[in-house]
């Protein structure tokens, strides 16, 4: 029996109403099949569409045209079988560390000693354990972004949907995390759907990476990205690496290019 | 050393205040001299005049401030989440917010007479208007991304203003109450200095008319303390309540 | 019209105080018809007294409110800037503060009278703090990466004030302008009621006391409409000085 397909997308458009400046299309007839347990990247300039579809997946727009099937029924509301992380973190400031993990649990009616177990489970795995009492205040932004990460595996999704992840943070906090997304993964073997604006970062973590064109977001190319797992250091310094970044920098300069211009014109 | 540089003006301004008078032979009805003062007010206080008075006050006040409360953060939730009621409530706050609310008072005077009830709601009137926009704004503008993150986590609608909203939207709601409270003193005073037989304000009247100066700045003194003692225990509420926030901890 | 758009539920409201009071509901003796009210202020203007209380008033809020800014906003701005100047006045600043402006009236007017020297000295006093302290706020938060920028690039010092430092201030000095606006009026109209001879808070109240509703109802309109038109005015010289500036103010 082959891989599952978790989440399907069909044939999907997304037009936004302007006001003033009419209709801007953001996405245009985008497909995409994603297996189980795959890592896929969604990369492209900026205003190509890419976190709006992340958000048709997650439940928070609604599917104008096009189907978006998560397996194998359509997407409606959102709901725990999805989590989704923001670059802004998004913590509850009112609620400690702790209470932030145990959300998902406790809106599930979960009892609080269970809760508790299961959010010390996930902290400890994130390195926060000592800091449960904390409120995300006095935590740092890599910090808080692994409270995020804690707080959505808590309730075990099964699709995990990052927007630019680790785009507030500096760059050696990102590689860190980029890392411990990859040992969580390996530990869990979710299905992994992610906006990126970084080519290293969707070649590190991914298996494949949609590049966007600019808008209207169409799907330029699907690249395969075939570095063996688990995957460290030395995958960057495979001479592969370079060749593919390369490739990715041909594929996206152009559109890099117009939607810029697009922004200036804009104004 | 850096006390007496800082604090000094200040010295000076009492001990002038203390001798100025008393050198210059200043009539006490113009100015009376620092300790004049305190001891009136120690008189005041043990004549049980004041005690009867402030207790007067602070009932209006604070009996209007908490009904402000209450309606202000109920109406702002409400024309928050609900795009009707706030496209109605809106145009008629932001038309009524610049005028003074002091000028009803003679009206409410003349409808509800000279006690507690008139005070008490312009007092509301008055208060109502900071803590309603504050929290209008503050639910309005709940962040969109913590909305969603709180759909995503299985969250039902209809404890969505109990663990979302309304926690995320505190920190300006007491913004919104720690200016009402600051206000609630100033106008229950001038109601009652305008239409009422007790309270601070019209002690206030009171003491012009008998033309005892050292009354009247030891009023001014008491009302200051009221004032402060209402921010002070407004202030140890919000500690607790906003113990989370990085403002209340640093 | 889109105003009407936007502002009918204004006019819902007064159509349910007029109705309000014609059918009874509240004893017209308390609460006079909107258009009764209307038709009495109408009457006022054209006698042309009402005229002359609405002119004092204003000149009295006015002179009060500029004296306060004269004085307040170099003040403040001085005390942001200089350490030695904070120092000593901070802590009187401090002390004035919590004193609220209005316990004055009566010991103001013990000592200056009941005439227009009386309602100006009220409203200064009591206008002065807020917009000292936000002009000290405005100058103590200049970023100094742009003094560094200015500097760098030649500002001498006595051009850094017109050039940098007052131009960063002016939001929060112009925030500190609306607060003391609503106080000035504030303050007049309290005054004007405790211990006046003309004005719109003397209006209402010899209105309270000749029992006579509507005047006093005409005498709240009137309030009303000059301190919303002086705070659109303020706005607009605001919104015009600030064009650069991002917040928005929807009250």
């Amino acid at each position: 029996m082959g891989p599952l397909v978790k989440i399907d997308i069909m044939d999907v458009s997304h037009t936004f109403d302007g006001g003033k400046r009419g209709k801007v299309i953001a996405l245009d007839r985008v497909n995409l099949k994603v297996e189980d347990g795959e890592i896929i990247a969604l990369l492209g300039p900026s205003g190509c569409g890419k976190s709006t579809l992340l958000y048709m997946v997650a439940g928070f727009y609604p599917v104008q045209s096009g189907k978006i099937l998560l397996d194998g029924r359509p997407v409606s509301k959102p709901g725990p079988d999805r989590g989704i992380v923001f670059q802004e973190y998004v913590l509850f400031p009112w609620r400690t560390v702790e209470e932030n993990v145990v959300y998902g649990l406790e809106v599930q009616g979960l009892g609080r000693e269970e809760r508790e177990k299961i959010a010390s489970r996930f902290l400890e795995k994130v390195g926060l354990l000592s800091f449960k009492k904390k409120y995300p205040h006095e935590l740092s932004g890599g910090m808080k972004q692994r409270v995020a990460l804690a707080r959505m595996l808590a309730y075990n999704p099964g699709i995990l949907l990052m927007d630019e992840p680790f785009g507030a943070l500096d760059a050696q906090t990102r590689e860190l995390m980029q890392d411990e997304l990859l040992s969580l993964w390996a530990d869990l073997k979710k299905t992994i759907l992610f906006v990126t604006h970084d080519m290293e970062e969707a070649l590190y973590l991914s298996d494949r990476i949609v590049v966007f064109t600019a808008r209207p977001g169409r799907v330029k190319e699907i690249v395969e990205v075939n570095f063996p797992r688990p995957r460290d250091r030395k995958t960057r310094l495979e001479r592969d690496f370079a060749i593919h970044r390369d490739r990715l920098w041909s594929l996206l300069k152009g559109e890099i290019v117009k939607a810029k211009r697009m922004e200036d014109e804009g104004r | 050393m850096e006390y007496v540089k800082r604090y000094y003006l200040l010295v000076i301004l009492f001990v002038a205040w203390e001798a100025v008078p008393r050198l210059l032979q200043i009539n006490p009805i113009l100015l009376p001299p620092f300790s004049m003062v305190v001891i009136k007010w120690f008189h005041l206080l043990f004549s049980g005049e004041l005690l009867i008075h402030t207790a007067n006050t602070l009932f209006r006040a604070v009996g209007g401030f908490l009904i402000a409360a209450w309606l202000g953060i109920l109406l702002g939730i409400l024309a928050g989440r609900s795009r009707q009621i706030g496209q109605v409530l809106e145009p008629v706050v932001s038309v009524t917010f610049p005028l003074p609310k002091v000028a009803f008072i003679p009206v409410f005077i003349f409808a509800l007479g000279f006690g507690h009830l008139s005070k008490i709601l312009i007092v509301a009137l008055e208060c109502g208007f900071p803590i309603f926009i504050a929290t209008y704004f503050a639910v309005r503008g709940t962040s969109r991304t913590m909305v969603w993150s709180a759909q995503i986590m299985g969250t039902k609608e209809r404890d969505f203003l109990r663990k979302v909203i309304f926690p995320s939207a505190l920190p300006m709601i007491f913004t919104g109450l720690e200016i009402s409270i600051h206000v609630s003193v100033i106008i229950v005073v001038v109601a009652e200095m305008i239409g009422a037989t007790t309270g601070l304000g019209a002690l206030l009247i009171k003491a012009k008319w008998e033309y005892e100066t050292d009354m009247l700045l030891a009023v001014i003194a008491t009302t200051s303390f009221v004032g402060l003692g209402l921010s002070l225990c407004l202030k140890a509420v919000k500690n607790r309540l906003l113990v989370w926030s990085p403002e209340v901890s640093m | 019209m889109k105003w009407l758009r936007t502002n009918y539920p204004i006019l819902l409201l007064l159509a349910l105080w007029e109705g309000v009071s014609r059918f009874g509901l509240v004893s017209s003796q308390h609460l006079p018809p909107f258009s009764q009210c209307l038709v009495f202020l109408y009457e006022l203007t054209r006698s042309g007294e009402v005229l002359i209380h609405i002119r004092d008033s204003i000149i009295r809020a006015m002179g009060g409110y500029f004296l306060s800014l004269l004085v307040g906003i170099p003040v403040g701005i001085t005390m942001g800037l200089f350490r030695s100047v904070e120092r000593p006045l901070g802590p009187v600043v401090t002390l004035f503060y919590p004193i609220p402006k209005v316990t004055l009236i009566p010991l103001f007017i013990l000592w200056l009278g009941l005439g227009d020297r009386t309602k100006i000295a009220i409203v200064f006093l009591a206008c002065l703090l807020p917009i000292l302290i936000s002009s000290r706020s405005g100058a103590k938060n200049v970023d100094v990466r742009q003094i560094w920028s200015a500097r760098t690039m030649g500002t001498k010092d006595r051009q850094l004030l017109r050039l940098v430092i007052l131009p960063s201030a002016l939001p929060y000095i112009f925030s500190g302008m609306r607060i003391s606006l609503a106080i000035s009026f504030i303050l007049l109209f309290s005054t004007e009621m405790l211990g006046a001879q003309s004005g719109l808070g003397y209006l209402i109240i010899v209105a309270l006391e000749a029992v006579r509703p509507e005047m006093m109802f005409a005498g709240v309109l009137l309030i009303g409409v000059v301190a919303y038109t002086c705070d659109r005015i303020l706005l607009l010289i605001r919104n015009r000085m600030l064009f650069w500036h991002t917040e928005q103010s929807a009250f």
